[in-house]
């Protein structure tokens, strides 16, 4: 029973051992080594396990799960890589650096396999707190620091409404579980609280993946952290939330929350593609275009099917390929000047590195939906499983908000390709960053053109 | 009448809150947080968890708060208000506190382990250590672990000399 237990939990323990570990290895070695803990526990995932009560373990160890922890410690790994040289450059200190990403993805994961309310606090405590730190990481950079504060105080907020909800939710239904057959209660006075603490705990949720009344530390945060800090933050904490949301919460305590739902979905979409028009900085303008893209992640939520849930993910797959990429190669540029965020300083990088402004362009490309790559198939997947549900009004919205984005998306790309006579940096990636940024152009290319494999692994995991 | 004390001390548990938010000085609203933090106690004993309600007191409206209250006086050199001798200012927290007192001695007086509306929920020390550690082991565990690494993110961002520093003495 132990033994089984324990080998269930396998991967949170390495996560969580290497994780301390890394706090003693030298300031060299410390980030590769969070790359071989990272890489280990995605290794161990998919060893098999007796299937324990997952209830009493409060973490499910079944196949969405394990796919959900792979990915997050594929991110974790990602991070760690396009950090080395940013770390040189910016003076980290690389053991608190690593140990704190590794222990942000224990957290993902936990939330990810959260089979009851008090996992979900849990882990997205955990992942938030380790963020806290991550985003002023830079102790040198002053908009480090305000960003971190800027993160902390609506993180707060968020957790205590959360904290909020799931007492209320207690309250109602005298049980934190997510299994089974869990439905809100019948009589009115508990429905009704019930319903709150359902609303408060979907807030919380809203304010981490940045949905749209709740959106507006994204913009600050993103041009704080560092920039690989900042990907994790986009993809990572973003994908944890919405995995939560799409698989472990089940639809019948959701379906009361509907208008709610469409509300903030439909807010995001139009509030970020508004805000994103204007911006002259590329975080700034990815912040805006994240809460777009979570905006059209709702729509996977609302549509209440197993081929909306599969469409969702597998467009949390090419948003979150995209997004660290483009963080990352903003990574890769980074001098000890600092981050080249305006687009003003990305002029002329086609000529002085042709193939990362072909990377950008790629990464920027399948965020605005052009076909042939991976987020044109995403959204068509997931906008004709938004129709098929019903919800036509949110689809054309969503339609009308991706038409504005190419904008948005190609204003950058146009600066690249503009000669500039000042050649303010020129720094050479290295090799963790070309394979990260190799990898992500990989998938974004492959889930475009041939995505038969991609749908049939989602189809394998999802619940 | 355990209605009436619920609400009673329901109120001056938010009135405190609301107090602490909006007092200027620290130490005043760190006080206020102690009465709301121990009208919360006294809540739970009513409810049927006195384990609950004591450490309640002995952790939160005890060890943390004055933590907290060392905290500022070190931060903070405290400035001497003359206006703080005046009665007036002392009326407050003197009545919030009265209340709870009573409030506290109603409720030895009426023993709630006896006439409980939820008698069958009285929750023994037992009771709730296996609670916590047959079904919430886990759960316990990753808060250690947030604790831990709450201590590591506090170590990195408040230590004063930088890591290029140190690489350059080893």
């Amino acid at each position: 029973m132990i033994w089984d237990a324990l080998l269930a939990l396998l991967p949170f323990l390495i996560l969580f051992i290497g994780s301390v570990s890394v706090l003693f290895v030298p300031e060299r070695r410390a980030l590769l080594f969070g790359v071989f803990c990272a890489l280990l526990a995605a290794g161990f995932c998919w060893w098999p396990c007796a299937p324990v009560m997952s209830d009493l373990l409060l973490v499910s160890s079944g196949p969405f799960a394990r796919g959900c922890l792979t990915v997050w410690a594929l991110l974790g790994a990602a991070t760690c890589l396009l950090s080395e040289r940013y770390r040189e450059s910016r003076r980290f200190a690389s053991p608190e650096f690593a140990a704190l990403v590794l222990f942000c993805v224990l957290g993902m994961s936990i939330l990810a396999a959260s089979t009851s309310l008090v996992s979900l606090f849990l882990g997205l405590e955990a992942m938030t707190l380790a963020f806290y730190v991550l985003i002023a990481f830079d102790r040198d950079n002053p908009t480090g620091a305000e960003a971190g504060l800027k993160y902390l105080l609506p993180g707060f907020l968020a957790s205590a409404l959360l904290a909020f909800g799931i007492a209320l939710v207690y309250a109602a239904t005298g049980t934190f579980t997510l299994q089974g057959n869990v439905s809100l209660p019948v009589g009115a006075a508990m429905h009704t609280i019930a319903i709150l603490g359902w609303t408060l705990i979907l807030c919380a949720i809203a304010f981490k993946s940045s949905l749209a009344p709740f959106h507006l530390w994204t913009p600050d945060v993103y041009q704080g952290a560092p920039a690989p800090v900042a990907g994790l933050l986009a993809s990572g904490s973003k994908g944890a939330v919405f995995a939560v949301l799409l698989a472990s919460i089940p639809l019948t305590l959701i379906a009361p929350m509907r208008p709610l739902l469409a509300a903030l979905a439909a807010l995001s979409m139009l509030a970020g593609t508004f805000a994103a028009l204007p911006q002259t900085n590329l975080k700034r303008m990815l912040a805006y275009s994240s809460v777009v893209h979570m905006g059209y992640m709702v729509l996977a939520v609302l549509t209440g099917h197993q081929a909306g849930l599969e469409a969702g993910l597998f467009y949390l797959l090419s948003y979150g390929a995209a997004t660290v990429a483009a963080f990352g190669l903003l990574a890769s540029l980074t001098d000890s000047n600092g981050e080249p965020q305006n687009y003003a300083a990305l002029e002329g990088l086609a000529g002085r590195s042709p193939w990362r402004a072909a990377l950008l362009t790629l990464f920027l490309l399948s965020l605005a939906g052009f076909p042939p790559l991976a987020g044109f198939m995403g959204k068509f997947v997931l906008f004709s499983a938004a129709l098929d549900a019903g919800y036509v009004w949110l689809v054309v919205l969503a339609l009308f908000s991706s038409l504005v984005s190419c904008y948005y998306y190609l204003r950058p790309v146009v600066r690249l390709f503009r000669p500039s006579s000042s050649s303010v940096f020129s720094v050479v990636a290295n090799g963790g960053e070309l394979v990260v940024l190799g990898l992500c152009a990989i998938i974004i290319v492959t889930a475009g053109m041939y995505p038969g494999p991609f749908f049939r692994l989602i189809a394998a995991i999802a619940p | 009448m355990p209605t009436l004390l619920f609400y009673i001390l329901a109120a001056i548990t938010l009135l405190s809150t609301v107090l602490c938010l909006t007092r200027k000085n620290p130490v005043h609203a760190v006080l206020y947080l102690v009465h709301a933090l121990f009208a919360l106690a006294l809540l739970y004993f009513l409810l049927g968890a006195p384990l609950l309600a004591a450490w309640q007191i002995i952790l939160y409206a005890g060890a943390i708060m004055v933590l907290f209250l060392f905290i500022i006086m070190l931060v903070e050199s405290p400035v001497a208000d003359q206006s703080s001798r005046r009665l007036s200012r002392w009326l407050p927290p003197a009545a919030l506190s009265g209340s709870l007192l009573v409030c506290g001695g109603a409720l030895i007086v009426m023993d709630p382990a006896a006439t409980a509306v939820i008698s069958s929920y009285w929750l023994t020390p037992r009771d709730f250590g296996c609670a916590l550690f047959e079904h919430y082991g886990l759960a316990v565990e990753i808060i250690s672990l947030i604790l831990l690494f709450a201590a590591v993110g506090a170590f990195h961002l408040g230590r004063r000399y930088r890591p290029n520093s140190k690489e350059d003495v080893s």
